[in-house]
């Protein structure tokens, strides 16, 4: 899926402040869990 | 004499201590439809509510907040099953993540091992989801 596509979903369900913070928090996650593979 | 025993079989018969509130709720999801919850245990005079965000993204809101942090104080969430592999020798499965963002708002994040997929809560094994409000 798309970044954007998600973070769009996510502004539609809580907002454009909240949608971005969740929106960070979840690329954090999905970010920690690449360098965990390297 | 005869001997008699007193066995604490209820928690009211236990007045001092606060009680450890839980709820618990078997999730199945399919499709680009939100998660569906089957509620085995709900003490916690919270109600949860489900939303599809994108493919193997979903929300839940409580009704009232529960984090007032972004680590969560003296409240669990988990996933049981969470991690699951089909077949050790060419694995695949399953990996679920839960993580609050904010005080009301937690995001499932689900995945066959390499992307992000729908239909995986539920569709392997059993998933509940269990949040712990310890007092």
């Amino acid at each position: 899926m798309e970044n954007q596509t998600l973070l769009e979903a996510l502004v539609a369900k809580l907002g454009a402040e909240k949608g971005q913070i969740a929106y960070d928090k979840i690329m954090a996650i999905k970010g920690s869990a690449v360098k965990k593979e390297k | 004499m005869k001997e008699f025993r007193i066995q604490k079989l209820f928690n009211w018969q236990i007045g001092s201590e606060r009680l450890i509130r839980k709820y618990v709720a078997d999730l199945y999801q399919t499709g680009v439809t939100a998660p569906v919850a089957t509620v085995l245990a709900n003490n916690t005079d919270v109600a949860f509510t489900y939303d599809y965000i994108g493919t193997g993204t979903y929300m839940v809101t409580s009704s009232k907040p529960l984090f007032t942090g972004p680590n969560g104080q003296k409240v669990q969430a988990t996933i049981t099953n969470a991690t699951y592999i089909d077949n050790i020798a060419g694995p695949i499965g399953q990996s679920i993540t839960i993580f609050p963002v904010f005080d009301n708002v937690m995001i499932i994040l689900t995945t066959d091992l390499t992307t992000a997929t729908d239909a995986i809560l539920g569709n392997n094994t059993q998933n509940a989801i269990e949040i712990t409000i310890y007092p």
